[in-house]
């Protein structure tokens, strides 16, 4: 019986293999229009709204990086048994999506075809201290090595260093979302960002996302009748962090939209029912997002794995949405001056924008599990259930 | 303020204090305190500027002709700047002259000469060498010719070549010579000036704008319909203080600083210039020594306008009598350095004639003619230009009713009237009209080709020959093309203004022709030939260009070489400012307030005629429909730069404006798509447009922009862009002028 | 009026443009003229210039309008300088002026979000994001900006507003209003919009 599922087990994760290189063959459609009509002719980004899906992808791939993050040093920290295969798997998602990341972001950057982006090397010569994005690559350079390094610890079964390389790596990684939340927030001109909540959003939200991916997966694991301590803390965290997140939200947005003719007043009336992210803000940001997974939680008792797996992954759903709310939301209202009426303008994904991000998922799903099958973690999972 | 905004230098002491630029200094990498080394470094690509070859001309974008220096780097037109020593536009040009060189550069362009194969209009042309195309022209042409006589043969130009085609018009013996600038465009308004000052307004207006206390503008929009430098005297006089009365049923660009914008009923403007006449008299505001001095028939225009009182006009025009009072006061205040300035584009409401007059008068009761922000007077070259002979204009009766013991007989031969061309070819009345040839304009677009039925005239016709540069909607119905080279491709003939400041410009070809085209001249010629009549063409535009260097003293002729104009200075443009005595060439050798020459046609032809205006109703509006106005726009020369990538960005629409009461009314909002339907003809706008619902546009009446709605399929950018103001409007005439009258055209408005 | 004028020690030149509103027909010859000088890309969202028109309503419910010319203000406190991670958006010293170095730019585009005036576009054959220069090319040659040159209402002005006997010292000196757009901003623009008239 054992020799069956192990083949099975064996020939599933080869699937899931074939599968991730599916998922990211659909980003060729959008390489090959970046290619023939050029970035400017294929993203739907314009001179008023130029930061994108492809942003908005980052920021959400990043944001996972450090919830994952946060989750593998809270185990180290607090030392919880049973989590170590987990924590194995937890480190190298995070690292999978930091890949997801850098590959999204490299084809938002200037002209991909013409490695643009080798001007990076240059890039630490100019000592750009008050540009966050300076800040924010600084970091992320640093970041990838260090996750890096804490997966090979955690292989090598060196648990101090292991240990140590997870806390630097989530502080560095915290650090480094805090910057990536600046990159928005630090911006006077958009007034929707520049509120003193949206750093704070952006933060508990990616974290609430790295709880919400680790309780997938260890639903996704089975055998979840051994990680009865870790979900139920996690499905308290999460709950937590949802609430949170729900009261910002209110307080910063319906309230707000409601506010008199300001500037960040005409900005959140995007954000009522009848503006143009209203139905994103709440059947998909805070409904699907946020309401419906603090039921689940609640109606499990933080003990349901199916559950708070499911508000898991409406979370993550939710909080690409925030991100995308956000993002866009702070880039559509704008006016050069204040004698003219804001300029409502729009953006719709393209398909390119789109295939790349379907495409970044399936980056990141190849490094996972050729990442599992290197280091033989599902292997593990196999043994460990026998 | 961002919260990282922290003063640049600032930080960079705080960081280099930390020890933040202490890390960049160890691990080797510039210290960020060179900076400003570097930055030189990157400012160097910024430094350079090849200003490259400079080429003198003069515009085409429209027929205000602006100096252009050209400017070209390896061969290829690189920027266009207006020439600051020439008076037209004194170095600046507008949007559209900007984008002339996207003209050259365009590939929609006729690249050589061609031969229709399809069906007409259906854009279907074999490419032709040049001499075949001249062969084509003879062995098409000469037959008609030899069957109808030569009068069968009628020809429109429009631009720098007109004088070849008018030449090898009457070369060839026909009378049916036409330029739709006086039928289409300002005919009314310039046989209403010479009736009143015996000289026209021209085409080079003389208003003192940039001097005037007071402008009363009847409907003229400054701003929006742009001739360089009467946009810039306009705001000039703005900008120094003086009053605007801007009337208008739509609120145009040239409102922005407006004192008083009135927002007439359309067709009026006749009832509020006799108001105003009315208030000068009646109140003694008019200038009583000029008149005595000057004028004639002033007893007559007291009496007669004694029933056009202020409170009489404010129900035709819908302006109310006080401000009609307070206008006439406040102008008068300021005179005589005001000046009252009618509409260019006067073929609108078949009064025009009438209209300018009275507004004509305005500008006599007050006596601003020779004073300064008044009337100036235009001189000419003070320099014995070469002469040409010229083929005399052929006795032969015109088709379209222009001269004398004509219909029109005050309409001049040697313009004619583009819209009785039209109707000739329809009819085939007086004679058969059987073929055209079209220089540098386009009918199809700038008449009432919706109500005119042009197209059905055109099939009257066995030859119609093009000669432009891009394929127009008519260029498409020729049988054969022949391109011109552009302006930026071709020497012409000297530009000789007779102005405030007289001057002479050049244009000189700035590269060489990059298709298979020609200039006029040299078209003009290989079709003379063939005819054995081109001893007419010996005198080409270098030829000219030479022989006019020969006439200039050597000072002038440096100057002229090096500067690409010649301004003679030495002038008075206000000769009764500085006490000289008038001179009128009308026929009393005075201002004429009331018309001699109309007297007996007053009699026999009724109130039209009348020697002082009489006031009549415009044509009312058909119930449910709304008066189509149109007018141009500033990105736009009338419909020949529709196709231009960068004018089109400016704008490629044609959005409706309507009132919101009107749009209340048929339950329309703001952004609505919505088709426009002729009254006349029942035909519908082919492209949906945009409803603009705004208090800009008086109610009853919808605006859009001339010059859209392209039905050629050639070119590539401006195709199907926009609507046809041209299917809408309607195909009246001047009764005195003969020229034609578009603003009683009226639509329906419906959902797309 | 000139306590305005941002004061900078240690920069030769303070060079601003200042656009008397009441002269501004609406044109465009700025834009045109820009655009062919500077070969920008033949798109709609891609100009360093461009003039707003606005319409609105007097007290009597009348409407007006009025135009309003733009382009990048080479703000003192540049925040797109500010942001940029590479340097390649950088201010002069010399005379202020705000650029865009071609070879250094990755096209993250935070420049053109943290630009309050949306005063930049990308330009996708430089491979980088583009911006008006306040045409320094032609000002080292000697020339006037092109918008400058060829502004049909003589609208646009331009020079060292630090130097008295400048044009443009002597407009704003004499203007009755002058007005820089979104001071709150804190970016000290030296695009002045002057008014002649009462
Ligand atoms: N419906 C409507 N009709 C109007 C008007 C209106 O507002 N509405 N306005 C009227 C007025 S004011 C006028 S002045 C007339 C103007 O009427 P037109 O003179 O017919 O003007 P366009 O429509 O510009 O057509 C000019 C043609 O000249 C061509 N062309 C341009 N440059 C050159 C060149 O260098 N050489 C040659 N050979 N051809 C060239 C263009 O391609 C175009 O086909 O229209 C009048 N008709
Ligand atoms: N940008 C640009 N400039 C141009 C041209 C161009 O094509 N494009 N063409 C040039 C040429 S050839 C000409 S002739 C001129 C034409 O210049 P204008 O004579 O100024 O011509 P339009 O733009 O036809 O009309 C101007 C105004 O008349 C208004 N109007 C309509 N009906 C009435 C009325 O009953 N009473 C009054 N008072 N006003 C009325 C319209 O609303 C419109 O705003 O423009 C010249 N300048
Ligand atoms: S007004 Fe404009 S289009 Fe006409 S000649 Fe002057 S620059 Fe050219
Ligand atoms: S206007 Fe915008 S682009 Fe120009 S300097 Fe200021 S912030 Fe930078
Ligand atoms: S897009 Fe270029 S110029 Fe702008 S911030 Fe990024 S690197 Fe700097
Ligand atoms: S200063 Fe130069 S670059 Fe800037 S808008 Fe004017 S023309 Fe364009
Ligand atoms: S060129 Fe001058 S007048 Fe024309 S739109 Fe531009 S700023 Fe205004
Ligand atoms: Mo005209």
């Amino acid at each position: 019986m054992n020799k069956v599922r192990r083949y099975v087990q064996t020939k599933h994760k080869n699937i899931w293999l074939v599968l991730s290189f599916c998922l990211a063959a659909i980003a060729i459609y959008g390489i090959t229009q970046v290619f023939l009509h050029g970035q400017e002719a294929s993203y739907g980004v314009s001179r008023e709204v130029p930061w994108g899906l492809l942003i908005i992808s980052y920021s959400f791939f990043v944001g996972i990086t450090l919830g994952t993050a946060v989750v593998g040093a809270l185990a180290h920290v607090f030392k919880i048994e049973d989590f170590n295969i987990m924590s194995k798997k937890v480190a190298l998602v995070s690292l999978a999506s930091l890949v997801a990341a850098f590959f999204v972001i490299f084809w938002d950057l200037a002209s991909p075809f013409k490695f643009q982006v080798l001007r990076l090397v240059v890039y630490f010569t100019e000592f750009k201290v008050t540009s966050p994005i300076w800040w924010l690559v600084v970091l992320y350079a640093l970041e990838l090595p260090l996750l890096a390094f804490e997966v090979y610890f955690l292989l090598s079964k060196e648990k101090n260093s292991a240990l140590f390389a997870s806390l630097i790596g989530s502080s560095v990684g915290l650090i480094a979302y805090g910057v990536m939340a600046l990159v928005f927030d630090s911006n006077g001109s958009r007034p929707l960002w520049h509120t003193s909540s949206f750093a704070l959003f952006f933060i508990i939200s990616a974290i609430a996302g790295g709880f919400s991916v680790v309780l997938v997966m260890i639903f996704l694991n089975g055998n979840t009748s051994k990680y009865k301590k870790p979900i139920e803390a996690l499905s308290k965290t999460l709950f937590f962090l949802l609430t949170f997140m729900f009261i910002i939200d209110f307080w910063n947005i319906v309230i707000n939209s409601y506010s008199p003719d300001t500037e960040l007043g005409s900005t959140m009336r995007l954000f009522q029912w009848n503006g143009v992210l209203g139905k994103n803000f709440y059947i998909y940001e805070v409904f699907l997002g946020i309401v419906i997974p603090l039921l689940l939680i609640a109606f499990g008792k933080f003990k349901n794995p199916l559950l708070s797996s499911f508000a898991g992954i409406l979370s993550i759903i939710g909080i690409f949405f925030a991100r995308f709310d956000a993002v866009i939301g702070g880039q559509l209202m704008s006016r050069p001056s204040r004698e003219l009426d804001f300029v409502q303008h729009s953006y719709i994904a393209s398909n390119t924008e789109i295939s790349l991000l379907i495409g970044s998922f399936g980056v990141a799903a190849i490094v996972y599990f050729l990442g599992a099958k290197f280091f033989n973690l599902e292997e593990e999972r196999v043994d460990e259930q026998a | 303020m961002s919260r990282l905004n922290i003063d640049r230098r600032g930080f960079l002491k705080l960081a280099s204090a930390t020890g933040v630029a202490g890390v960049a200094g160890i691990t080797g990498l510039p210290s960020p305190l060179k900076a400003a080394s570097t930055k030189d470094q990157k400012s160097a690509r910024f430094l350079k500027y090849d200003r490259g070859v400079l080429s003198p001309s003069f515009c085409e974008m429209c027929f205000w002709n602006c100096g252009v220096n050209v400017y070209t780097r390896n061969g290829k037109i690189h920027k266009l700047e207006g020439n600051r020593l020439n008076p037209n536009n004194k170095g600046h040009l507008c949007a559209k002259g900007n984008a002339g060189i996207q003209s050259t550069y365009d590939k929609d362009r006729i690249q050589s000469p061609l031969k229709r194969v399809g069906k007409r209009g259906e854009g279907k042309f074999k490419k032709i060498s040049w001499d075949e195309a001249f062969e084509l022209v003879h062995t098409k042409l000469n037959p008609l010719i030899q069957k109808y006589g030569p009068q069968t043969l009628a020809t429109f130009m429009h631009g720098t070549g007109e004088p070849y085609i008018h030449a090898l018009t009457k070369a060839l013996g026909s009378p049916n010579i036409t330029i739709p600038a006086y039928s289409q465009c300002l005919g009314s308004r310039e046989m209403a000036w010479i009736f009143t000052f015996g000289t026209g307004v021209s085409g080079h207006e003389t208003y003192d704008m940039a001097n005037t206390k007071h402008m009363m503008i009847f409907g003229r929009n400054m701003a929006g319909a742009i001739q360089v430098r009467e946009a810039e005297d306009f705001a000039t006089g703005l900008a120094s203080g003086a009053k605007l009365t801007y009337i208008d049923p739509r609120l145009s660009e040239s409102c922005v600083n407006a004192t008083d914008w009135l927002q007439i009923n359309p067709g009026t403007d006749l009832a509020l210039a006799l108001g105003v006449i009315n208030a000068l008299i009646k109140d003694l505001l008019f200038d009583a020594d000029f008149v005595t001095k000057y004028c004639y028939g002033f007893e007559e225009l007291k009496k007669h306008i004694k029933q056009y009182t202020p409170q009489w006009a404010s129900k035709k025009c819908g302006i109310d009598a006080k401000t009609i009072e307070r206008i006439a006061w406040d102008f008068a205040k300021d005179a005589p350095n005001v000046v009252a300035i009618p509409a260019r584009r006067m073929t609108r409401y078949g009064n025009d004639v009438q209209t300018v007059r009275a507004i004509a008068i305005i500008n006599a009761l007050v006596g601003n003619w020779g004073v300064p922000g008044g009337i100036w007077v235009r001189s000419s070259v003070p320099v014995k230009l070469p002469e040409y002979d010229e083929p005399k204009q052929p006795k032969t009766r015109r088709a379209d009713g222009a001269g004398k013991g004509e219909k029109y007989p005050l309409a001049p031969v040697s313009l004619g009237r583009t819209n009785g061309i039209y109707e000739a070819t329809l009819t085939q009345k007086p004679y058969p009209l059987k073929a055209w040839i079209l220089y540098g304009t386009n009918p199809i677009n700038h008449s009432s080709s919706g109500v005119n039925d042009i197209f059905k005239a055109i099939e009257n016709l066995d030859l119609i020959i093009a000669i432009d540069t891009q394929f127009s909607d008519t260029v498409m119905y020729a049988d054969i093309v022949l391109p011109e080279s552009t302006y930026l491709e071709r020497d012409d003939a000297p530009h000789v203004q007779k102005d405030k400041i007289p001057f002479i410009a050049l244009r000189k070809a700035a590269i060489k022709p990059i298709y298979d085209t020609r200039g006029c001249f040299d078209i003009c010629k290989g079709i003379a030939k063939k005819f054995e009549i081109d001893k007419w063409f010996e005198n080409s535009p270098k030829k000219q260009i030479a022989d006019l260097f020969k006439v200039l003293t050597k000072d002038q002729a440096d100057t002229l070489s090096k500067d690409g104009v010649i301004k003679f200075e030495n002038v008075d443009p206000y000769p009764r400012a500085s006490g000289g005595e008038l001179k009128f060439t009308t026929s009393t050798g005075k201002v004429q307030l009331s018309v001699p020459v109309l007297d007996d046609m007053y009699k026999k032809f009724g109130d039209d005629f009348s020697p002082i205006p009489i006031y009549k109703d415009p044509i009312t509006l058909p119930k449910d429909s709304f008066r189509l106005l149109f007018g141009k726009t500033p990105f736009h020369s009338h419909a020949r730069t529709q196709n231009n990538w960068v004018l089109l960005e400016l704008q490629d629409d044609t959005p409706v404006w309507m009132h919101p009461t009107d749009a209340k009314k048929l339950g329309f909002k703001d952004g609505d798509m919505v088709n426009l339907i002729n009254t006349q003809t029942g035909a519908k706008s082919d492209h949906s447009e945009r409803l603009k619902v705004t208090k800009r546009i008086k109610q009853g009446s919808v605006f859009i922009h001339h010059g859209f709605g392209h039905r050629t399929k050639a070119w590539s950018r401006g195709y199907e862009k926009g609507t046809g103001d041209n299917y809408f409007i309607s195909n009246g005439f001047d009764p005195l002028s003969g020229a034609g009258a578009f603003n009683n055209g009226f639509v329906k408005v419906v959902r797309a | 009026m000139m306590n305005i004028v941002n004061k900078k020690l240690n920069k030769n030149q303070n060079l601003a443009m200042v656009i008397i509103g009441d002269r501004c027909v609406n044109c465009n010859a700025c834009y045109v003229a820009c655009k062919t000088d500077w070969e920008i890309p033949a798109i709609k969202e891609a100009y360093r210039t461009k003039v707003w028109e606005i319409e609105s309503e007097d007290n009597e419910g009348k409407p007006t309008i009025s135009f309003l010319p733009v382009l990048c203000n080479h703000c003192e406190n540049a925040p797109c300088v500010t942001v940029c991670p590479t340097g390649a958006s950088f201010k002069r010293d010399e005379d202020g002026i705000v650029l865009v170095n071609p070879d250094m730019c990755i096209g993250c585009k935070a420049c053109m979000v943290a630009c309050p005036y949306d005063a930049r576009y990308y330009d996708e054959e430089k491979q980088s994001v583009d911006k008006c220069t306040f045409c320094l090319p032609r000002l080292s040659v000697g020339l006037d900006p092109a918008c400058v040159d060829t502004c049909v209402g003589e609208s646009r002005n331009f020079g060292d507003i630090s130097d008295p006997d400048s044009s443009v010292a002597k407009l704003l000196k004499n203007a009755t209003s002058i007005s820089r757009l979104k001071e709150d901003k804190g970016t000290l623009p030296n695009v002045y919009y002057i008014t002649i008239n009462e």
